[in-house]
């Protein structure tokens, strides 16, 4: 049977009790972004296998692109996630030695369990993406149209007293990544 | 890299922001990264992506 080649892939082991995911990022063509996000994200697909009692993650990256792929790389921890960026360059992904941590703020959660409709009016130009720390799943908003203020808006369900990490990208060059993050707090 | 900047609430009632800002790792000196082998994703013809 042929085989072919597509795209590259490449390992890292997470230590116990953190959970890594990786986001390409790219910056939009001028023509797209007249009417839609400057910047977009997307998630790499991964396989995984457990190596004792760590987790070793295959990541891959379907389109290597001769100037280098840009990837954000986010490690989840009980109480922080890290963050940090990388590059594929040929036949290496070259990663920072300076992550930055960013402490979740912690909330005493032991009654509350209810989710609460969270409502915001998304810029369409800026996404932001949440997802849960403990799954790392992303939080999907649902778009609606209010009638009454003439917006489309967004519904997404949090949990009260429950951490989330949303995070969006401020800038992007060929230098330089910005990411402005956070810890959105729900309280009743 | 700085947590300074106050960013304005996106939803919610509060967001405890930070801010990441860095050069890429390509940008980079050796000393300052680590390199990880990437290796080509093989795949046999009549196989689609979601059975890899």
């Amino acid at each position: 049977m042929e085989d072919f080649i597509q795209g590259k892939h490449f390992s890292i082991t997470d230590p116990l009790n953190v959970n890594t995911v990786i986001y390409e990022v790219n910056k939009t063509e001028k023509e797209m972004a007249k009417n839609g996000p400057k910047y977009t994200v997307e998630r790499l697909d991964y396989t995984e296998e457990l190596v004792g009692e760590k987790k070793k993650k295959t990541f891959y990256i379907n389109d290597p692109k001769p100037e280098g792929n840009k990837l954000v790389i986010l490690s989840f921890g009980k109480e922080k996630v890290v963050i940090n960026n990388g590059v594929l360059e040929g036949d290496q992904i070259l990663i920072t030695k300076k992550p930055m941590p960013f402490k979740f703020r912690t909330l005493y959660s032991e009654q509350e369990t209810e989710y609460k409709d969270v409502e915001y009016t998304p810029n369409l130009k800026r996404p932001i993406s949440i997802i849960d720390p403990e799954t790392t799943e992303e939080v999907k908003p649902i778009l609606y149209f209010d009638e009454k203020t003439n917006e489309v808006k967004g519904k997404c369900k949090l949990k009260p007293y429950k951490n989330y990490f949303a995070f969006e990208i401020r800038d992007l060059s060929d230098e330089n990544i910005r990411i402005v993050g956070g810890n959105p707090v729900l309280e009743n | 890299m700085s947590n300074s900047e106050r960013v304005k609430p996106q939803f919610g009632r509060k967001m405890d922001p930070c801010e990441y800002k860095s050069k890429w790792a390509n940008r980079l000196p050796a000393s300052e990264v680590i390199a990880i082998r990437a290796e080509d994703t093989r795949i046999r013809k009549e196989e689609s992506r979601e059975n890899r």
